[in-house]
């Protein structure tokens, strides 16, 4: 096995919020994973630890470097996008080609430029004359110009509007994924990424609730619209959740054998949003 | 290298506020003022120099007076430039974006401090010498309009090149004397958590030397403070010049000043003794310590 990143036991405390709380978790080379939480979940604090930026107890590996031992040696392989506007305000586009190409070994100028002139933004603008979903653009073409094994993104497309959103996330898989590279990402819009994700990482106030591959979640979960006769039987089967729309029963189960539930209404794959919200109100349950 | 190079021009993109505009307004304000000078009272030239023949230590005094003017307000600047160079990216969250580059942060914490001491101190350098000589040019026309040699200022290049030896070395040793006020102005920077850290640098120590006195009755930190700035290698080549200036007009002592060794020999000689000084010393040592921490600060900026 391929493990790009190995983290167990990690610990972040800030005063009295325990940011972290014994995560554990190994991603696999090739795997696009969705980071999802709610706010304050931790998100933020294990993916700064993942790039070297943070300080944590607990073992961490990525890709065989201690990352906040290792961060300048570990940059170089991996590419990350820690907010949406995290820029130099004050810095012409070409300023910050030229200073990455000139301190990284793995930025091709040549791919940056390319990328920047599908946006048609003018790379001698100054990044405070950007929009924010301009701003979003260029971070998105300078992180795809490195040649980087993994690529870290917290929360990169957040208060763009949903045209911006789109294109981010095709540009990404279309232009940069292959079964070489790994990708973990945050992100609250879980409807929009769900469809690219190989894994899925659930978070909450510092502790994984899940982590599973889209495969394993399809197979061992399954939503189901009952039919108005059958509820009481399909309450019988322990639905996580049970969810009533337009006077219709929407449960959503967790390992009941399919053919059990298709007497019981129409089977549709589960939305990881549902699944998500499901966890959630059963850890409060 | 290359990263280096890479290092000091983004300082460069970023502050040309502090670097370029500054020393650019400062030795326009110079050129115009020495023209001016130059041409309503280019009688001074020969009072100065009653044979014509201007004297390596008036060429050195004009020449050091820009330099030191230009370095006055250049040091100011330089106070603004290291108090928000590790502050302002941490504020604006830039730092994220900086720190997610192969860049160690001793690197770029370096870079910044080598920006003020040497890179800073070349430009001051380099506008001291294009001053000079354009202070020099209309100095000389003036004199020239008045039928005095003006020009034999520029008969004698080896005075101007040494007036800018001099001045580069005293700004060498300078750079090195106040390396504890670097290191300071860039700890503070990289730790201040909110209000401009200038505050903050200039607070911390009157607090601390206020105690110290009521404490221990001593001043320790007033001193050390005091002295690395009211004694300073930059201004102190000057005794023995403006001494040599006021012999060599006299034409008596023209023959015997221009027998003698250049003045400016003995000026670079008293630079030299600040070397020798524990206090230069125990100031790089405190300076090193605190750009140390500066680095370790630097680290743990994206913790919170």
């Amino acid at each position: 096995m391929d493990a790009v990143i190995k983290a167990k036991d990690l610990r972040k405390s800030y005063r009295k919020t325990q940011a972290l709380n014994d995560v554990s978790l190994e991603v696999e080379r090739g795997r696009i994973v969705g980071l999802i939480g709610p706010n304050g979940a931790g998100k933020t604090t294990l993916l700064r630890a993942l790039t070297g930026l943070l300080r944590v107890d607990g073992d961490l590996d990525v890709l065989g470097q201690h990352p906040w031992s290792e961060r300048v040696k570990l940059m170089r392989d991996v590419a990350f996008i820690a907010d949406t506007a995290t820029l130099p305000k004050w810095a012409r586009i070409n300023q910050i080609l030229t200073y990455t190409e000139a301190v990284h070994p793995n930025f091709s100028r040549k791919r940056a430029e390319n990328f920047l002139k599908q946006t048609g933004i003018d790379t001698s603008r100054r990044i405070k004359t950007l929009s924010k979903g301009m701003k979003v653009q260029v971070h998105l073409a300078l992180v795809m110009a490195i040649d980087a094994s993994l690529l870290v993104l917290d929360e990169p497309t957040l208060g763009l509007d949903i045209l911006f959103r789109k294109t981010f996330y095709t540009n990404l898989l279309n232009d940069y994924f292959d079964e070489n590279r790994t990708i973990i990402v945050s992100t609250h819009q879980i409807e929009e990424i769900e469809h690219i994700l190989t894994d899925v990482v659930f978070i909450n106030q510092g502790r994984i609730m899940l982590d599973s591959s889209m495969d394993d979640i399809n197979a061992r979960y399954a939503t189901v619209a009952v039919k108005r006769d059958n509820v009481e039987a399909a309450r019988k089967l322990k639905p996580i959740q049970e969810n009533v729309l337009l006077g219709q029963h929407v449960f959503l189960f967790e390992g009941v054998p399919a053919e059990k539930l298709q007497s019981l209404g129409e089977v549709s794959p589960t939305r990881v949003a549902d699944l998500f919200t499901a966890k959630m109100q059963e850890k409060q349950a | 290298m290359n990263t280096a190079l890479t290092l000091v021009r983004r300082e460069l993109w970023e502050n040309r506020g502090n670097f370029y505009i500054m020393i650019g307004i400062l030795f326009g304000i110079i050129v115009l003022a020495s023209a001016v000078l130059g041409i309503a009272v280019g009688g001074a030239f020969t009072t100065l120099h009653p044979t014509g023949r201007a004297s390596a230590a008036g060429v050195a005094i004009l020449g050091l007076s820009i330099g030191n003017f230009i370095f006055l307000f250049y040091s100011l600047s330089m106070l603004g430039y290291l108090s928000g160079s590790l502050y302002d990216d941490r504020k604006d969250g830039s730092v994220l974006f900086w720190r997610s580059l192969p860049v160690s942060d001793t690197a770029t914490v370096i870079s910044k401090a080598a920006m003020a001491m040497f890179v800073g101190s070349l430009l001051v350098l380099i506008a001291m010498i294009v001053g000079h000589l354009i202070s020099l040019l209309a100095l000389a026309t003036a004199a020239s309009a008045r039928g005095a040699a003006g020009f034999s200022v520029f008969a004698s290049p080896g005075s101007l090149f040494g007036t800018w030896v001099f001045f580069a070395y005293a700004l060498f040793v300078q750079a090195l004397w106040w390396l504890p006020y670097y290191g300071w102005l860039l700890l503070v920077s990289a730790v201040s958590p909110r209000g401009h850290p200038l505050i903050w640098a200039i607070i911390v120590p009157a607090v601390a030397g206020v105690a110290e006195l009521i404490i221990t009755q001593s001043s320790h930190i007033f001193q050390f403070v005091g002295s690395h700035l009211a004694n300073s290698p930059i201004f102190n080549g000057w005794p023995s010049l403006t001494l040599s200036s006021q012999l060599v007009p006299s034409s008596a002592n023209l023959a015997q000043a221009a027998t003698s060794a250049n003045p400016l020999y003995s000026g670079a000689g008293l630079i030299s003794q600040f070397l020798a000084t524990p206090s230069m010393w125990i100031g790089i040592v405190i300076g090193l310590g605190l750009i140390a921490l500066a680095v370790i600060a630097r680290r743990y900026s994206a913790s919170s």
